[in-house]
């Protein structure tokens, strides 16, 4: 409990500069129903996003929280990795992509294709996190990214999955987003292999890592738990927590991943691989490397 | 040393409590609201909701209550209190159970709460642990995996302040708390009330409080997520001589 008092207020105190007090009282940038609504109008505006990939079981990297700020050793390490794995076709990054005010610019460069060190130019999505919301950056992370709220199929020779994108950074989905993640999932029921849905925000709060930060309201997590087990979601990622949680509930997997920020003392990314049964998660440390 | 220190410590406060006068008379009461609010995921809803409150003597008092909710979800919440009147205020340590069945959901919810309070005239403050568990409510469905998770610690914590006397006729307050009368948020989610109270008898209570319960805090990202009212009274059913 000390420990904990303690760690409250050198957060307060030592990160201050990084932290936009404004958002503990107010919405630091638009509102998540506002949000939504520029990602459906960037969504509306632009082609659906389908992959196609030339195998089954293919492969695709997982990294969360990478709180850039100066480098991004661990983000280009893990991309790297990636764009040079040849059953690895995409990766999903699942917000707090900067830590504070104007550290999208290094970011989004770090996204580059390099030739020299990377075999193809893999593909990239996005989540929002919370920090990505900080001193108005949403209008940052749409000038680079334009969605946050989005879904893709991939295509295989045989199957075809499902990923849908929610924009949690708020510790709300807001009414508008719930509805249409309602009826993407059931306009997609029994139509694909696997669904596999991925956010920033975790549900569970199941130890006390984490804390203080928030989760979501109870009727939020207990109405979105009964909606992915209705729709049979096979995977759902999260990050905010910085610590490594696998949940099995109510017939889905919760899985959310450690923090890959450069500071980190154990950072981490995730590969999935794709089976006709399962997602095989395997944890990958970047301290290793 | 330390065990001196304790048993003086208690001998003053056992000195304390048996220092204050014993109340002769204290009343059972009955408490019913209504309520409106909306949220995110339920969008509009409505309570009712009913409890009354019993003292066991001076020191020991139960509460209990249910609530019904349009949202279809129903809760049933009770309390047992053990209290220390001081020269100045008492204290309060308080055992409090509390099960809803948000059948909308399907998830059974229960938790358990041990909190320790302060209250005096115009402030009120407690802190306490509780543990929660949750499940999914049986269905045609095999659930292949775990059905249930537990939340082993969280903190339970309230603040409230008030302009007037509690004994005065009507009173005005605010309350940050990430509880009330039928649900226990995580610890960083909290709840703001604020309260209004006025006593047209000795024998009735009305109160009308305003609520909001906003995500993403301590996220640093707040943003709308609940919000409502309620009225209700509390009616002083019976003067009990203890």
């Amino acid at each position: 409990m000390k420990q904990n008092i303690v760690y409250i207020i050198a957060l307060t105190i030592c990160c201050s500069c990084d932290l936009d007090l404004s958002g503990f009282i107010a919405p630091p940038s638009d509102t998540v129903r506002q949000r939504f609504e520029q990602s459906q109008a960037w969504n509306d505006a632009h082609d659906a996003i389908h992959l196609s990939v030339p195998i089954d079981n293919y492969t695709f990297y997982v990294g969360t929280d990478i709180h850039t700020q100066t480098t991004t050793d661990n983000l280009t390490a893990m991309l790297t990795a990636m764009r040079n794995d040849n059953n690895a076709y995409f990766a999903l990054l699942l917000g707090d992509l900067v830590h504070g005010k104007g550290h999208f610019a290094t970011f989004a460069n770090a996204l580059q294709y390099d030739a020299a060190t990377q075999a193809r130019n893999d593909t990239v999505f996005t989540a929002v996190g919370n920090h990505d919301l900080y001193f108005d950056q949403w209008n940052d992370y749409r000038t680079h990214f334009g969605t946050a709220t989005y879904a893709f199929v991939v295509q295989t020779p045989h199957h075809t999955d499902l990923f849908v994108c929610i924009d949690t950074g708020s510790g709300t989905l807001g009414n508008e987003q719930q509805q249409w993640l309602q009826q993407t999932l059931s306009e997609n029921d029994g139509k694909h292999r696997h669904t596999v849905i991925y956010t920033h925000t975790n549900l569970f709060k199941d130890d006390n890592t984490g804390f203080p930060t928030s989760n979501m309201a109870l009727e939020e997590t207990f109405a979105l738990t009964a909606l992915l087990q209705q729709h049979h979601v096979t995977l759902y990622l999260q990050g905010h927590n910085h610590c490594r949680h696998d949940i099995l509930y109510r017939d889905v997997r919760y899985l959310t991943i450690e923090t890959m920020q450069d500071k980190a003392e154990r950072p981490y990314y995730m590969t999935a691989t794709m089976s006709d049964s399962d997602i095989d998660c395997q944890f990958v440390s970047l301290r290793e490397q | 040393m330390k065990h001196l220190l304790l048993t003086l410590l208690g001998t003053a406060l056992a000195g304390i409590v048996c220092a204050q006068e014993p109340t002769e008379k204290a009343p059972i009461v009955l408490k019913t609201y209504a309520e409106y609010g909306y949220n995110n995921t339920w969008e509009h809803f409505g309570h009712i909701a009913v409890g009354g409150y019993f003292p066991i003597n001076t020191y020991f008092d139960l509460q209990a209550g249910i609530d019904l909710c349009t949202a279809n979800s129903y809760a049933i919440d009770g309390r047992a209190t053990v209290r220390f009147p001081l020269r100045v205020g008492q204290l309060a340590l308080e055992n409090r159970l509390l099960y809803r069945a948000i059948v909308c959901s399907r998830t059974h919810e229960a938790c358990a709460a041990l909190s320790l309070g302060y209250s005096m005239d115009y402030f009120a403050i407690s802190i306490g642990a509780f543990s929660r568990f949750y499940s999914v409510m049986p269905t045609e469905h095999h659930i292949q995996t775990a059905d249930y998770i537990v939340e082993p610690f969280n903190l339970l914590w309230n603040i409230e302040g008030y302009v007037r006397r509690e004994s005065d006729f009507w009173n005005l307050g605010l309350r940050i708390s990430n509880f009330d009368d039928f649900q226990i948020e995580r610890f960083n989610e909290p709840i703001f009330t604020l309260i209004g109270r006025y006593n047209p008898t000795d024998k009735i209570r009305l109160f009308a409080e305003v609520y909001c319960k906003p995500s993403g805090m301590l996220h640093g990202a707040a943003n709308f997520y609940n919000a409502g009212a309620r009225i209700g009274l509390n009616y002083i059913f019976k003067t009990r001589k203890l």
